[in-house]
């Protein structure tokens, strides 16, 4: 196999995949549209090209029959029906798990058989509407006629009127073995070549026009000849109007062209100076505009191997890390020097430039990554027999690739979670008074520095209750966790891992991505997960990420002689701690931010030092962050950092990394949120031995 | 005759859709020692190029959005600035039909996808073999 062409296919094949899907799902609401039709033909057609010269023989097969069921499609000779869509989306299931199988080096294995069959029978009409696949086949007793095969034979003959011409005959064949009949072989081709120009080549008339072969000049006397010779002085017998129509078409343009060439005196080379042809050429071509703004689209876009996207960005980071560093030594020089200050600032400004360009370098719209989400809504809602218009707004919204990556599975987890659990059957839905037919929406919104990606829809809501119990069923939390948890935080427990609210595993939101799952890739993107519930009217569960996985604003703090980091997106602000409004409840240490609002309290110097920070004996300083107040001996400053990950810790742990200071010491980045969940987890009481227990679990 | 006496530093043209496909056909002319290439992805852009600026042949595909393959070389052979270039066309199958058809439209050759640097070269030496006779032929 060759690994060059290899990685020039899949992207592209993956392209042609996801546009193909899209298509599809179009034919279902607009199934006579012969654009979208000839483009998913196409789809199958190139993906199969490509796979020839991979060797990649099943996924050959596979497209072959797809592309034989949409060739019939695309020339009405069958009507495509809710089967055939069906058939087409599993269809490009097996073409993606075939591509993955390539990626990984393998050369595919069959598709399976039972579809394979299924789309041939389909393609080959035997399959009517409504006809399960198990079901009995009416429509088998009298199977539409198979095209009729016929054969063209080309020869050159005197017309009726005693001039040369060509002679094109079509017989019909009942033979229906198509390979045989309808295969040209290259002696045929010859033949028919030296039927069509005797021992001349194509485009070459006569002697006279040998000269001009490599040349560009062409007399109006050549031109004509080729046109009498080619299309002019129709032979008789044409029995095939199919065929004849467009020739004699094509022939009265040629005609028209050939009257509108210049007089004959013009035999100048035309290749250089615009000539009266180009203007002819151009009728020919009437869509040339629109193609041409295509074209400059294209040839703007350059494509570069993500590896070596990221190897800058690296390098960008390391650029940020060492200007922290030169803007740090500058600093402490003892005197003021106008000039290094001065330098500093514009290597800063400078620094940042690149950073946000680079940063650029990696957006991608969202459009990527809710590309396939119809067609999960669509499997979804009819396995599930609920129904759901699908909303998606934003799709031009830009974000990093990483996230986009990363983000596919998640997506698809939630909307078929959604469509499982939240949505509810029409009868259900019509009983509560709601519309039968119920909403999902996707949208993704640009916040300034961030980008929020919002699933919502209107079904029953997430029940508090139930899910502490299920919680507690499972063993996810004990009975004793579960009467501290609010209400918020017990419709969060549906993101722990080991909850899952159906006993088995339902094909739509079992696919190995559990809410989990989500909610970890969230938080290894440094995004935030939020979820906001209301019994009746529906969820919407928005992740907010920042606009850029390079650089990470972080806020360096002290906790006695020690140095940590956390990043400034989790943190919602500074305060100081006053005795007064720290608070016992049930085991756990809270404290009041205002009148309404208590949050738990993360002690940082007993979870990292086994030792409480002292109020009163110590400095003490709180950093508020959306799920609990960090507690530190000071606040130093902030600083925009470049992460390094850690791959030495254990999976469970309160950091999301490290990055380098200013000062060029090595210093670990805190993970808020888990530092929260820890303490919500195991009160406030816990010993940092049980913690380290459950790290090493 | 045949290839070995084609120049190989004639400008090609390279017609295609997909970009996987244009890379293996550039791949496999440069293997039989061509080296000057063109791209464009359906029959409009190639038109547009083949206006731009001269080349010596044009290897299409067939299926094509905006502008087929076989439309392409119908306004290559109905236009005198340049019909006198050779086609090869790719296909995806050779049925009789279609090929017949491209016949009647003026193509000098055809390729089944997938196809060999020796298969092209096959196809490339008969397509030439014909044009240096109807050149010797005068």
């Amino acid at each position: 196999m060759d690994m060059e062409i290899l990685q020039d296919y899949l992207p592209e094949a993956r392209e042609l995949l996801e546009k193909a899907q899209d298509d599809t799902l179009r034919l279902e609401s607009d199934p006579n549209n012969d654009e979208v039709l000839a483009s998913v033909f196409r789809a199958f057609h190139t993906l199969k090209g490509g796979a020839g010269f991979l060797e990649a023989d099943h996924l050959v097969s596979w497209t072959h029959h797809l592309e034989d069921l949409l060739d019939k499609l695309r020339s009405h000779t069958l009507v495509i029906n809710g089967s055939m869509i069906d058939a087409i989306l599993r269809g490009l299931d097996v073409i993606d798990d075939m591509l993955q199988q390539l990626a990984c080096g393998e050369n595919p294995g069959p598709g399976p058989e039972e579809l394979g069959q299924l789309i041939q029978e389909l393609a080959a009409g035997k399959r009517a509407e409504g006809v399960s696949v198990n079901g009995p086949i009416e429509s088998d007793a009298t199977p539409s006629p198979p095209p009729s095969e016929s054969m063209l034979l080309v020869s050159q003959r005197p017309t009726v009127a005693g001039e040369a011409g060509l002679f094109l005959e079509r017989t019909e064949s009942a033979s229906s073995s198509e390979t045989a009949a309808d295969e040209i072989t290259d002696a045929e081709f010859e033949a028919t070549l030296d039927a069509l120009y005797g021992n001349k080549a194509p485009g070459v008339t006569n002697a006279s026009d040998s000269e001009h072969l490599n040349s560009d000049e062409i007399s109006p006397e050549e031109f004509e000849q080729v046109l009498d010779q080619m299309y002019g002085k129709q032979a008789p017998g044409y029995e095939q109007p199919a065929l004849t129509t467009p020739v004699s078409a094509k022939s009265t343009e040629s005609e028209q062209a050939a009257a509108e060439i210049a007089p004959p005196t013009q035999s100048v080379s035309t290749t250089t100076s615009p000539s009266p042809e180009v203007t002819n050429a151009s009728k020919v071509t009437p869509p040339a505009r629109s193609a041409a703004a295509a074209q400059e689209a294209a040839e703007t876009t350059l494509r570069v191997d993500a590896a070596r996207l990221d190897a800058v960005m690296n390098q960008v980071g390391e650029l940020v890390l060492l200007r922290n560093r030169l803007s740090s030594a500058i600093g402490s020089l003892g005197e003021e020097n106008e000039d290094m200050l001065r330098i500093a600032r514009e290597v800063d400004i400078t620094v940042n430039d690149i950073q946000s360009t680079v940063m650029r370098l990696r957006m991608q719209p969202c459009k990527r990554l809710f590309q396939q989400l119809p067609r999960v809504v669509r499997d979804a809602s009819r396995q599930l027999g609920k129904e759901v218009t699908l909303e998606i707004v934003g799709e031009d919204v830009e974000i990093d690739k990483a996230v986009v990556d990363a983000l596919s599975g998640p997506m698809t987890h939630l909307l078929r979670n959604s469509l499982d659990h939240g949505v509810e059957s029409p009868a259900d839905r019509q009983a509560a008074g709601k519309a039968r037919s119920a909403k999902i929406r996707v949208a993704a919104i640009h916040l300034g520095d961030k980008v929020r990606i919002e699933v919502s829809d209107d079904g029953r809501g997430i029940d508090s209750q139930f899910v502490t119990r299920k919680a507690v069923d499972k063993g996810v939390i004990t009975a004793e966790q579960a009467a501290r948890l609010s209400e918020q935080e017990a419709v969060e427990l549906i993101f722990r891992p080991g909850f899952s609210t159906n006993d088995q595993v339902t094909d739509i939101s079992g696919r190995g991505v559990g809410m989990d799952v989500v909610k970890e890739t969230v938080r290894k993107l440094r995004g935030r997960l939020d979820i906001e519930t209301k019994p009746g009217l529906g969820t919407s569960i928005s992740m907010e990420f920042p606009l850029t996985m390079a650089v990470l604003p972080v806020l360096y703090l002290r906790l006695r002689r020690e140095i940590y980091a956390l990043p400034v997106s989790s943190i919602e602000s500074l305060l100081d701690i006053q005795e007064n409004r720290i608070h016992r409840m049930s085991g756990r240490s809270v404290y009041r931010v205002d009148g309404t609002e208590v949050i738990p309290m993360v002690d940082l110097g007993r979870l990292l030092h086994d030792r409480p920070l002292r109020l009163g004996s110590e400095p003490i300083e709180g950093i508020l962050t959306e799920r609990g107040l960090i507690m530190v001996s000071e606040v130093l400053g902030n600083e925009d950092s470049v992460v390094k990950p850690i791959d030495f810790l254990a999976e469970q742990n309160w950091y999301q990394g490290a990055t380098i200071s200013g000062k060029g010491n090595v210093v670990l980045i805190l993970d808020a949120g888990a530092l929260a969940n820890h303490v919500i987890d195991h009160g406030g009481d816990s010993t940092i031995i049980n913690i380290s227990c459950k790290g090493a679990a | 005759m045949g290839i070995d006496q084609v120049d190989k530093g004639i400008h090609i043209l390279v017609v295609d859709d997909f970009s996987t496909m244009r890379r293996i056909v550039r791949n496999l002319l440069r293997e039989l020692g061509f080296s000057n290439f063109d791209e464009a992805e359906d029959g409009v852009q190639a038109l547009q190029k083949l206006h731009g600026r001269p080349f010596d042949f044009v290897v299409s595909d067939w299926n094509m959005p905006n502008m087929q393959g076989i439309d392409l070389l119908r306004a290559i052979r109905s236009d005198p600035q340049l019909k006198h270039i050779p086609v090869l066309m790719v296909t995806a199958e050779a049925k009789r039909e279609n090929i017949l058809e491209a016949a009647q439209a003026g193509v000098n050759g055809y390729i089944v996808k997938p196809f060999t640097a020796d298969t092209l070269k096959e196809k490339l030496d008969s397509v030439f073999k014909r044009l240096q006779a109807a050149q010797g032929g005068q």
